[in-house]
């Protein structure tokens, strides 16, 4: 400390009346590095050629190899595409019904209604993925499913959900937001309640309607948040939720071409040969390729607004 | 804010009503099939599938599980004490790792910042955590390890956190305390906390309802069936039905496929989400609390 | 001020308490203790989850005196068995005898299992010679006997399981259906099934004739007669060449049989939603809605299914056994390459092949519990415990060490069942390359690739929801361009090199 002091003493004296915060920030930081930085080592493991016998740290290294299942396949590209864009719509249409929601939740003036529509809208939330596609299959099952049920009523033919690939973006896309909504809507109708009250009291005061309030005080003021999700997504682009491409398609290799993200072809890829080497590999190449977005994210909107920036 | 409503708060208010009822028809029909499902005969699933409103009713789903009640009990227990457990525990260290961050002033801001983010790009993966886990902290079949490993804390819950407290608490407040004498743990237990019920509310929720339903601590972790959770005991069943169903070694070797019908892993999966059903509109109120201090503070 | 302080300074401490309870506890079980008696750890797959402390007190109870070796067993759920145990032999956990069910091949390429001969010479030899020396083959590469397979019938073969009430009713040819030799005789087989199918979706439109039994497959269209899939299918030998590795998705026996299968379904036999389907035939048969389904099954499975569905079937083996290295290693015990005890963990398999008290606990349980045994020399339920009550149920007789000196189970069975298993092993046909086992470690790339390109079409072509005269071209061009050559060559060399060996 005294080294400091000596060359920095406003740093040392700031240091000094703020060693409280640092004190705040331990038992976050230690957990950090025990649960996330310590296994961090373990990266290496994507550039070695696991032999059990040698012990993972004895394994020899191999370079890129173990990357390459990723690229030198016709499946890369149908994979990447499907991952990115099925990302983009979610960011989008996640944002857009989140902060929707959220604003309604938040307008709700019977408690009993907040209770309930909060309810029952994080339901599906907890629900696991195997049980959703069960759900899922309920509905979309060509024998026996009740909108095959349904159309039959009406005397359409039948329609056979898992084969066809043309329908997956859409229907993924809406499970997608049926499981998620009730979770980020939250976050957003948390923020807003955070809102000082007295901002929509004087504005309506100045006769602002319903619509001006969410369109001057709210949107803007849930900006921060609409950015600081986004980021967080962007650096999970090359991710995908595995139950959701997995589970909820049933596997169905007709529909690969709509449901195939990398997630579901490195686990198609590895299910016989179980290779962790692989399997990391393909999550430190998820992880850099976010990393690079969010880096580049980030600095764009340093650029455009300071403030809201992560870093 | 005023009781009397205008013509277009009326309006906007019918509106915000029809929205959320659609979107609580969608989240409710599914769950009601669950339901419905759940307490179906399997020769009716099978035959007909599913139904809003099933014609042969049939509870051996729940006497099944009613026979193992010492089972279900015990993993409910189980459940119970790591999800109150971890909850308060991420409670604790997660704002007081994200109010400094929050602190305009705080020297250490953009570094630590940055190293938190950072641990939501980048995991080294099963292998490298089960090894701390295991071989540092011996944590296999013990309850911790469904409580330490990944739920604890994680760098989304902390950004959210100090994103709430950079936007909602004013820098005067904190000012005006520290005039008035109050140091900083002060400020931060008497006064940020308390104003931040909403964020922490929310956060309290999503760490809940991870411990709740987690399942892959469990998995990985513990192989004690006296430790299983609620959710392991669903998901290994389900795991298990859906790779013997896709195993041939088995039946090649003359092993029977039996495995438990498709209602008794739907009423487990009721059994599993019941309990959030009914306390999360007590929860609720912590949301409505934040509004009321949200005034006063303004 | 000073109150927070102190709160504050409480609060990090308990949380850095809470952090390191977890140290200490649950280490040095392993090791040699005091006695003498040496603790190994058993690692299983199990098909659901039961609680082994019952077990394994009771397994020590009979091996601790008898080869002073306490066995702790880790009963892994099988959906994650082959992920835990990689876990665990990366961590250095300790980890001696690992069963394993379809993972020996992916153990073999990452070296996870210990070569084990020396032990098995010295403390296994019973175990050796109950295996025989045909059995053993399967798991021995260059010399090196990796794993020891189950002992089990494993003469399996394409069976036909149909609903006896229909045959009745509309007196379906049934005898007429005999156990083919040749593929020219399977398709024979497989044209008067399609008349039964016929007669049946005449009688019954209901019912679905032909349901998948498992994985999404009506399992006539994957198994090839007499070829020998060398592990994964990618690259099998065909029975008009076992010399040359062969595509077996270009051969115009598999357009036949995926043939069949798409002209069953554009007929309406089979289960509509056989591809994606999570049941099992099992399931559809007790509710009345399939027919009949394909296994690949062994004498003993029809009262199987009976007993699982109380249903009447007749069970009619349409085609000859033919074993092959894969169905002999498919299911068996390796030690761990990690294993500090591999003398012990010998001791212990040479016992779950010779000691019918070991073999009997891990199959059924602990008698008097778990079963009893009955005056016909079979094993059932004792009083007021049932199958929904019953506290161990694996049934995974098939898997632990040597069915043939376990009870067989189920009251009335024919109790000659496992004499018939063990001749049917000895008088089937082999496959020439039986003892052939490749590692697939150098072009594991190409099996990634692949293995995706047949997720996406063979379900639809073994249920015969893909027109074979168009999709089985896409198929190989797909399947050649991610690498499937390569993979090809790779056998091939590797298996030349085995045969001059022999």
């Amino acid at each position: 400390m005294s080294k400091v002091k000596t060359a920095a003493p406003r740093k040392a004296g700031k240091f000094r009346r703020q060693w409280p915060l640092w004190v705040m920030i331990i038992p976050g930081m230690l957990y950090l590095l025990i649960n996330n930085y310590g296994p961090m080592i373990g990266l290496f493991i994507a550039f070695k050629k696991i032999d059990y016998s040698k012990g993972i740290w004895g394994s020899d290294w191999v370079g890129l190899d173990n990357f390459e299942y990723l690229f030198k396949t016709d499946a890369a590209f149908t994979m990447t595409r499907n991952t990115i864009l099925y990302n983009l719509v979610f960011i989008v249409l996640g944002t857009i019904l989140g902060v929707a929601v959220g604003i309604m939740l938040s307008e709700l003036r019977k408690k009993i209604e907040v209770k309930f529509f909060q309810t029952v809208i994080l339901l599906p939330y907890l629900l696991s993925w195997v049980i959703c596609a069960y759900i899922g299959y309920a509905f979309l099952s060509k024998e026996t499913g009740l909108i095959n049920n349904f159309l039959e009523m009406l005397g359409m033919s039948a329609v056979d959900w898992y084969n066809d690939p043309g329908k997956w973006p859409f229907i993924l896309t809406f499970v997608h937001l049926w499981k998620g909504i009730g979770y980020s809507s939250i976050i957003y109708m948390a923020s807003i309640i955070g809102i000082d009250t007295s901002l929509y009291e004087s504005a309506m005061v100045d006769g602002a309607r319903k619509w001006q309030q969410i369109r001057y005080i709210t949107l803007p003021l849930l900006k921060p948040t609409v950015i600081m999700l986004t980021i967080m997504s962007i650096g999970r682009m090359f991710y995908s939720d595995f139950g959701l491409f997995y589970q909820m398609p049933m596997n169905s290799g007709a529909v690969f071409s709509t449901t195939q993200t990398i997630d579901t072809y490195v686990y198609r890829a590895l299910m016989q040969q179980s290779d962790i080497a692989m399997s990391s590999a393909a999550g430190f190449y998820q992880s850099i390729v976010g990393f690079i977005l969010v880096l580049t994210a980030n600095a764009v909107v340093r650029k455009l607004s300071p403030e809201n920036a992560m870093f | 804010m005023s009781n009397v409503l205008g013509r277009g708060e009326k309006i906007f208010q019918v509106i915000i009503h029809i929205i959320l009822l659609l979107l609580a028809v969608c989240a409710i029909a599914p769950i009601w099939i669950l339901v419905t499902g759940s307490i179906t005969s399997e020769q009716e699933l099978i035959l007909d599938g599913y139904s809003f409103f099933p014609k042969s009713l049939s509870l051996d789903a729940y006497i099944y599980l009613f026979r193992k009640a010492s089972d279900i009990l015990r993993a409910y227990g189980i459940t119970l004490f790591i999800t109150i457990v971890g909850t308060a525990g991420s409670l604790i260290i997660t704002p007081m790792l994200a109010y400094p961050l929050s602190r305009k002033d705080f020297s250490g801001k953009t570094v630590i910042a940055f190293l938190v983010f950072f641990t939501m790009l980048f995991n080294g993966g099963i292998v490298p955590s089960y090894i701390m886990w295991t071989q540092i902290f011996h944590l296999k079949n013990t309850i911790w390890s469904l409580i330490l490993p990944s739920l604890l804390m994680n760098g989304f819950n902390v950004i959210l956190m100090k994103n709430y407290f950079a936007q909602n608490i004013p820098v005067e407040i904190i000012e005006a305390c520290k005039i008035d004498g109050a140091g900083e743990f002060r400020i931060f237990f008497k006064m940020i906390l308390p104003l931040s019920l909403p964020i922490m509310a929310t956060v309290g929720l999503f760490v809940g309802i991870a411990y709740w339903n987690d399942w892959t601590n469990g998995l990985y972790y513990v192989t004690d069936t006296e430790l299983f959770s609620l959710q392991n005991l669903l998901n290994r069943i389900l795991q298990d039905v859906q790779f013997l169903s896709s195993s041939s070694e088995i039946s090649a070797a003359g092993g029977s496929m039996e495995m438990p019908s498709v209602g008794i892993r739907m009423a487990i999966s009721v059994v599993g989400i019941l309990p959030i059903m009914v306390l999360y509109p007590f929860f609720q109120k912590y949301f409505v609390k934040g509004i009321a201090i949200g005034a006063v503070k303004g | 001020m000073k109150k927070s302080r102190v709160l504050a300074a409480l609060l990090t401490a308990s949380m850095s308490v809470t952090l390191l309870a977890g140290c200490g506890g649950n280490s040095g079980e392993s090791g040699e203790s005091s006695d003498g008696v040496e603790s190994i750890v058993f690692a299983t797959p199990l098909v659901k989850t039961v609680d082994m402390e019952r077990i394994e007190k009771a397994l020590n109870e009979i091996l601790e005196p008898k080869i002073n070796v306490h066995v702790d067993i880790e009963g892994i759920s099988m959906a994650n068995y082959n992920n835990q145990i990689g876990l665990m032999q990366s961590g250095g956990e300790q980890l001696d005898v690992m069963g394993y069910i379809g993972t020996y091949s992916s153990w073999l390429s990452k070296n996870q299992m210990l070569a084990m001969n020396e032990y098995l010479d010295e403390y296994g030899a019973d175990a050796k010679e109950v295996i025989g020396e045909e059995f053993l083959k399967s798991t021995t590469k260059d010399g090196s006997v990796y794993a020891l397979p189950s002992l089990n019938g494993k003469a399996a073969s394409m069976t036909i399981v149909i609903r006896q009430d229909l045959i009745d009713e509309l007196s379906l040819p049934v005898d007429q259906l005999k156990q083919a030799s040749s593929f020219e005789e399977y398709c024979e087989n497989l044209d008067l099934i399609t008349e039964m199918y016929a007669q049946i979706h005449e009688a019954h439109p209901e019912l679905a004739c032909i349901v998948p039994y498992s994985s999404n497959t009506l399992m006539f269209t994957d198994t090839m007669p007499f070829a020998d899939r060398m592990n994964d299918d990618y690259g099998v030998l065909m029975p008009d060449d076992y010399e040359t590795v062969a595509n077996v998705y270009e051969t115009e026996e598999f357009e036949t049989l995926v043939g069949y299968a798409y002209d069953w379904n554009q007929n309406g036999y089979v289960l509509e939603d056989a591809t994606t389907t999570q049941e099992t035939g099992n399931t559809y048969l007790m509710n009345g809605r399939a027919a009949s389904f394909f296994i690949k099954g062994e004498e003993g499975q029809e009262e199987q299914i009976e007993t699982a569905t109380g249903v009447d079937v007749s069970a009619i083996k349409i085609l000859d056994p033919f074993i092959t290295t894969t169905d002999v290693n498919s299911m068996g015990f390796a030690i761990s390459a990690t294993s500090e005890h591999p003398e012990a963990a010998m001791k212990f398999l040479n016992e779950m092949y010779t000691n019918p008290d070991v073999v009997n606990l891990l199959d059924w349980g602990i008698e008097g519990e778990d079963y009893q045994v009955m005056g016909d020399g079979t094993v059932d339920f004792p009083e007021g415990v049932d199958a929904q009550t019953t506290q161990y149920g694996l049934n995974m007789d098939y898997f632990f060490g040597n069915q043939f000196i376990a009870y067989i189970w189920g009251e009335g069975r024919d109790t000659t069942l496992m004499q018939r298993l063990e001749e049917n092993n000895k008088t089937a046909q082999f496959s020439p390359a039986m003892g052939f086992s490749y590692d697939n470690s150098s072009v594991s790339n190409e099996i990634a690739a692949v293995s995706n390109v047949g997720a996406e079409y063979l379900p639809g072509l073994r249920c015969g929801t893909l027109n074979p005269d168009t999709e089985i071209d896409k198929f190989n061009e797909a399947l050649y361009s991610a690498g499937l050559q390569n993979i090809i060559d790779e056998k091939q060399s590797q298996y030349d090199e085995w045969r001059a060996e022999q």
